[in-house]
């Protein structure tokens, strides 16, 4: 058995346990002395019984400290100096290392928490830290170097006293709720949980404590220590003494006689009441003053704080299986009688156990020991709070209201040993889904219970800014909880589609609980989420036997037919709104071989046509234009599973329609050329692809007269801007450049309002120049992420092209009309926030 | 300068009892034989001012000031048996000097510069020696140690008790508590631990200690010479002749290096040392006729490889390390020699403070006796008169260093007992010497030279000075715990006599 000296400081009668080989079984558990208090002597505090006689010794000028109160400027509480911080970890480590020398071995310390008001519930304070944290580090502060391998173990009063009940065997066996009362210098209360709890599953389950830091406790004078000290105060000042400051800085008779208890009973714990030390102080002149016996008192009667009557009601009617009640007091049964047959009468039905301090002491040593032996024999748990996430949850239909709800991340009545560390499991269930293209992830938190929450959220300021993808991410909250501290930390990994997880690239990799903001963070609703494609299996089985045998075909022989084939499969499905890839270029998901498999096929297929498309270009190939469009519009139409050199290569032949390029695919014809336009804005991708873009094409219409409508233009312009990432960070490179697009689309949409449209191709596309210029703003919002003054949601102007969007709106079918309406608001600040977490 | 013969005459003049006739301590080097010393420390006794401080100082390993005895009053000190009240004003300072150190045969200590005196020890008591025994079978050194256990559970049980009347109560307990020695034997521990420990090492290192090859020069053969190096060629080139055969001379040698294999390094060095002090200590316990055998036969054992290993290292030039040895590589990182190097250090660190024990038992047993009054005049005031009892006690802190000097406490015993006597309250200080309170505290200045404690306005006690016979001076003479040994009588009658009333 480890070797630990165990101190109770309740404010009331201390007690001490340890191990000392010279004093008998009996006298391990011992009191310190009623209300013990704390001095300084020549550079050391004293503790106990000591430090009172010392400072009598001193003389009256003696500065006294009680230790309760020491004990609560060390959890940090109050404004207090340094050194009365440091007092108390100071006088207990002196005790420890007289301990250890004398043993010869290192002794460690267990000091016996009060579940009140100060410790027992995890508020964090000033520091960043709870108080029982805070009480921790002053501790280990002051462990002087040559105790270096002494431990320092915290253990609840309440759970110490449950543990002594159940040492002498009357609790039982079955699981349940016990209250548990301290009558200390102040009256607090907690409820605790007797549950079965097994470390694994072939393990058999035995029956633990379980602590949740949910307490209470009662104003200073409602407490019946309080009650009865002011009684006696009553009494001895109608004796004529008028020195009761003195009488209560020096002496211990007041404490002795709110008691009650016998003489006899207090030999036991080995005070003698009848000591002259209790009735003499000393007086400023040097001399010695001597009281009167103590009086005898008639004691009024008893009442429960009225809280206390109100949880002892409720926990006999309304919690499940309220087990029994323990009213703990240091000082024994007598004082407590009274009350206990107060709360007798409230709880009926329900057994009411007794806790002495010896016992509590005892037991609380116990528990030191057991903590951090064996994870598999806990010498309590630790309740888990539940936390939970808040998830958008929108319906399958898009234009159905969203609406939220919250996730589990740390389940209900989870419970772990002391002293550990709480990690959240993998869970799929748990798993959501971040919007493309948002930079900060927005996390609404709530813990705690039903009508109790303790909301918090994460955003910008609380510093989750996460690396913006262009498709959706999977993720999945995890939790870390001490629960010592009450600290979660919230860490997000990101399940990737080839099976594997990792962190969410992110500025930090965990956010703490205390950190995360206690309001809502300003919502992005000036900024819409990336526009994107959802995958569909169906269309990716429709599509994959073509990519097979364009696999299969050599590089000269793919078939024009094949390609026609290609074309029209990823045709049909854009028609139909399924795709085949993601917009992270990337078949569906499905089981990680199977993924890996597609995508080795998606490069190997879009390769060889991209090869074929090369090679015709090299070799100037004469094909008509039907034959030359075949050549790069299955791979354009798939997206972003497209490869770069495409891109590269469509606008090469835009740029110098005179070359091979230029004219192997007929730049010449509009047919053609509306196919490589419309190609490139499917496909384009990189960041030197869009500069060409946005600079030369735009900057060639500009000079132009900067007056035409160009839908061949606006599909090459707009289609990224509301899908791709890079192209915020193209945009926001240079003003110049941004301002060059906006005017582009400042003037498309000024034509599609005055009804005029591009006349090419034979007909006039309204609906799907009103696409692209909705899709074109969606993108210019996002520069607001790096410079919102470019696009300021409060401008006149910005106004004015909302109404004009919504005012074209009158132009485009349904899809059109849902567009506008849902990206409009986005030009104004009043576009949904995307950066919810949704589900699915 | 006066030298007492012994702390007993000391105290029995300076408590009136027995005039002594003291040695004069004169300038330069003196030779004090043992028979004009006896067998047991003398004390050292000047007028104040008469050493300059930090003197006197013991030489040798244990290098030290010597601690001053309590007070400053002359009291009937060097009253030449008159007794002339003239004589009593002027104030002395004495000094406390140790007892034998280890099995030194000699000890020197400078009174002040230039004043030296070297005191024959050979008959004065080891630690080992027979002839100290205690009557009932307990050797000293065994009292002193149990004088430890009872000294060094005070600060822990007036700081733990609840109040201080339950503290002496406790310490009534740990005083009487009979097993409190039972199996104390740290030397005996330590030895059987480092037997079990380092059986395997000590055979192995006896079989093959470590060797390096070295090199020396040395004037070779030319035959012989393996190789040469800068030395041999300035050497070969200092040498007259015109080639190798003429530079070599007649007898065709040439000063060249040579190779050769040597255990005589530190960290065999270490190793005797340790096997020495290891057959030492050994010796020393074995010498106690009660051991328990089967330790003996361990420790014989021990000893014996102990033995084997010194006279193989003794036979190949390798000597005994001293204090302070900085550790080398092998002493640090090689198996072997890193178990042996550091049970070297514990081995020595127990006898060391065994040794200082030992010297300072004196201090022991006057501080020891100071919380035995304490004790007494408590348990005294409880009996004789429910109103009676401590009313303020000074904390009693252990040594951050023990023992120091032979002290345990930090500081001595202070409190102030408090007597209803006719209705009022009668105080009663009780203080014992201290170490840390004759700094600070000038009023400890009027104590009387030697006293152990005071109590109240008169009473005090004297140790050492069993003749005395004014009953109302505690005073006891030989060991507590020892067979016939009248401390608690005495003290305990000089306790009533301090409680009660009617003085």
């Amino acid at each position: 058995m480890t070797n630990f000296l165990t101190l109770d400081i309740n404010g009331w009668l201390d007690h001490l346990f340890d191990n000392d080989e010279e004093t008998g079984p009996d006298e391990k558990a011992r009191a310190l002395g009623f209300r013990s208090s704390l001095f300084r002597h020549e550079g050391t505090w004293l503790f106990g019984a000591q430090a009172l006689s010392a400072a009598r010794h001193k003389g009256p000028d003696a500065q006294l400290i009680d230790a309760i109160e020491a004990l609560a400027s060390a959890a940090g509480h109050g404004e207090s100096e340094e050194s009365e911080r440091r007092a108390l970890p100071t006088a207990l480590w002196q005790l420890v290392s007289d301990e250890s020398r004398r043993a010869d071995a290192p002794v460690n310390l267990a000091l016996v928490v009060p579940d009140g008001r100060y410790l027992g519930t995890p508020k964090i304070g000033k520091t960043g830290k709870t108080p029982l944290e805070v009480l921790h580090h002053q501790l280990k502060e002051a462990r002087p170097t040559t105790l270096t391998q002494s431990r320092i173990e915290l253990v609840w009063r309440s759970v110490a006293a449950l543990h002594a009940v159940m040492n002498q065997g009357s609790v039982g066996d079955k699981p349940g709720k016990v209250l548990v009362i301290s009558v200390n210098r102040r009256i607090f209360w907690t409820v605790l949980e007797l549950r079965h709890w097994s470390p694994s599953d072939n393990v058999t389950s035995s029956l633990r404590i379980v602590r949740s830091p949910v307490m209470d406790d009662c104003t200073d004078h409602e407490g019946l220590t309080a009650q009865r000290v002011s009684t006696v105060l009553t009494e001895l000042a109608s004796k004529g003494i008028d020195d009761l400051a003195a009488v209560r800085k020096w002496t211990r008779s007041v404490e002795i006689a709110a008691t009650g208890m016998s003489r006899d009973s207090l030999a036991k714990i080995g005070i003698d009441a009848s000591a002259i030390e209790h009735r003499t102080w000393p007086t400023s002149d040097g001399a010695w003053k001597m009281g009167p016996d103590a009086p005898s008192i008639e004691w009024a009667k008893t009442s429960l704080p009225s809280k206390l009557a109100k949880r002892i009601e409720r926990f006999c009617n309304q919690e499940e299986d309220p087990l029994a009640i323990i009213v703990e007091s240091p000082v024994g049964i007598e004082m407590t009688e009274a009350f206990e047959s107060l709360v007798r009468k409230i709880a009926a039905g329900v057994r009411i156990f007794r806790a002495k301090g010896a016992n509590v002491a005892k037991a609380a040593s116990e528990l030191a020991n057991a903590l951090g032996r064996d994870p598999n024999v806990p010498a309590w748990l630790d309740e888990v709070a539940s936390i939970e996430l808040e998830v958008h949850n929108r319906g399958s239909d898009d234009s159905q209201e969203s609406i939220t709800q919250w996730m589990e991340v740390i389940p209900r009545k989870q419970a772990i040993p002391a002293g550990e560390l709480y990690h959240s499991h993998p869970d799929a269930s748990r798993q959501v889904k971040l919007a493309p293209g948002v930079e900060h992830v927005h996390l609404h938190l709530r813990r705690g219970n039903e009508g109790a929450w303790d909301e918090r959220y994460s955003g910008k300021n609380t510093g989750h800014t996460i690396r913006p993808s262009d498709h959706v991410r999977i993720v999945e909250p995890r939790a870390r909880v001490r629960p010592l501290s009450e600290e979660v930390r919230i860490e997000i990994v990101e399940h990737l589609p080839d099976g594997k997880e990792e962190a969410l690239a992110a500025s930090r990799s965990s956010i703490k609980w205390s950190d995360m903001a206690k309001a809502p963070p300003f919502a992005l609703r000036s900024i819409p989420e990336l526009y994107i494609f959802k995958t569909s299996i169906e269309a990716w089985r429709d599509l994959k036997p073509l990519l097979q045998q364009v696999v299969e075909a050599d590089v000269g022989e793919i078939s024009n037919q094949l390609k026609n084939k290609l074309y029209k499969c990823t045709q049909k499905q854009w028609r139909e709104r399924k795709f085949p890839l993601g917009s992270d270029g990337q078949p569906p998901r499905m089981d990680p071989q199977q993924h890996r498999a597609s995508r080795i096929l998606l490069r190997d297929s879009s390769d060889k046509l991209l090869l074929d498309l090369e090679a015709k270009i090299s070799r100037n190939e004469q094909l008509g234009s039907i034959v030359a469009n075949r050549l790069h519009m299955p791979l354009t139409w798939l997206f972003t599973g497209c490869p770069e050199r495409t891109v590269e290569i469509l606008l090469e032949a835009l740029m110098h329609p005179n070359d091979n390029a230029g004219r192997t695919l007929h730049v010449d014809n509009e047919f053609s050329a509306w196919s490589i336009y419309s190609g490139i804005g499917r496909a384009v991708r990189s960041e030197d692809a869009l500069r060409e873009i946005y600079d030369t094409l735009v900057e060639e219409w500009e000079n132009r007269g900067g007056q035409k409508q160009d839908k061949f233009l606006l599909a090459a312009v707009t289609h990224p801007m509301a899908r791709r990432v890079a192209v915020r960070k193209v945009l926001n490179e240079s003003r110049k450049r941004f301002q060059r697009v906006k005017r582009f689309l400042d003037k498309q949409l000024e034509n599609l309002v005055k009804g005029i449209h591009d006349p090419r191709l034979g007909k006039k596309q309204k609906r799907l120049e009103l696409r692209y210029v909705a899709m074109g703003y969606r993108g210019l919002c996002q520069v607001r992420y790096a410079n919102p003054d470019w696009f300021s949601v409060d401008d006149a102007s910005t106004k004015d092209i909302c109404e004009k969007l919504l005012e074209a709106s009158g132009v485009g079918g349904d899809f059109e009309k849902d567009l506008v309406g849902k990206s409009a608001p986005y030009l104004i600040g009043k576009g949904e926030d995307p950066s919810m977490p949704s589900g699915f | 300068m006066w030298l007492y013969r012994s702390f007993k005459e000391f105290s029995s003049e300076a408590a009136g009892v027995e005039v002594a006739k003291p040695i004069k301590i004169c300038p330069g080097r003196r030779n004090i034989p043992h028979s004009n010393i006896g067998d047991r420390p003398p004390v050292i006794v000047a007028k104040p001012g008469e050493i300059p401080p930090n003197y006197p100082r013991l030489e040798g390993r244990h290098r030290q000031r010597l601690p001053r005895v309590f007070g400053r009053k002359r009291g009937r000190l060097l009253a030449d048996g008159t007794g002339s009240e003239k004589d009593f004003q002027e104030n002395l300072d004495a000094w406390f000097v140790p007892w034998r150190v280890g099995v030194d045969r000699a000890m020197v200590i400078t009174v002040k510069p230039g004043t030296v005196f070297v005191l024959d020890v050979t008959c004065w008591p080891t630690l080992q020696d027979k002839r100290v025994h205690g009557e009932a079978g307990r050797s000293r050194d065994r009292i002193l140690r149990r004088a430890a256990k009872v000294l060094s559970a005070a600060p822990h049980a007036f700081a733990t008790e609840p109040s201080i009347g339950a503290a002496y109560d406790r310490m009534e307990k740990v005083w009487g508590k009979k097993d409190l020695d039972a199996d104390d034997d740290p030397q005996g521990d330590l030895l059987v631990k480092q037997a079990r420990q380092l059986k395997g090492v000590l055979e192995d290192l006896g079989a093959r200690p470590r060797a390096v090859l070295r090199t020396e020069h040395r004037m070779l053969k030319l035959q012989t010479v393996r190789r040469t190096d800068a030395k041999t060629l300035r050497w070969l080139s200092a040498q007259p002749g015109r080639n190798t055969a003429e530079r070599a001379g007649a007898r065709q040698r040439i000063k060249a290096t040579k190779r050769y294999e040597t255990v005589a390094t530190l960290e065999n060095r270490v190793l005797r040392a340790f096997v020495a002090l290891t057959a030492r200590e050994a010796k020393n316990w074995l010498s106690n006729l009660d051991a328990d055998a089967v330790k003996k036969e361990r420790i014989e054992a021990h000893q014996l490889r102990a033995r084997r290993i010194e006279s193989i290292l003794r036979a190949r030039g390798v000597t005994e390390a001293r204090h302070p040895v900085q550790p080398n590589f092998p002493l640090r990182f090689d198996p072997r020699y890193r178990e042996i190097w550091r049970a070297w250090l514990e081995l020595r660190a127990r006898s060391f403070a065994a040794e200082l024990e030992w010297m300072w038992q004196h201090r022991t047993f006057m501080e020891l006796l100071g919380l035995r009054a304490a004790m007494k005049l408590h348990q005294a005031a409880h009996v004789q008169t429910g109103d009676a009892g401590s009313l303020a006690h000074a904390p009693v802190l252990g040594t951050k260093s023990p023992p120091n000097q032979g002290h345990y406490l930090a500081a001595g015993v202070r409190c102030t007992f408090g007597t209803m006597c006719n209705g009022s309250l009668r105080l009663i200080e009780y203080r014992t010497s201290d170490v840390a309170a004759a700094k600070t505290d000038l009023s400890q200045e009027d104590d009387l030279l030697g006293v152990v404690a005071t109590a109240g306005p008169h009473p005090v006690i004297w140790w050492d000075a069993q003749k005395i016979d004014i009953d109302s001076e505690g005073a006891v003479g030989e060991l507590p715990w020892t067979r016939g040994h009248a401390w608690d009588a005495r003290l305990e009658r000089w306790a009533k006599i301090v409680i009660s009333c009617d003085d």
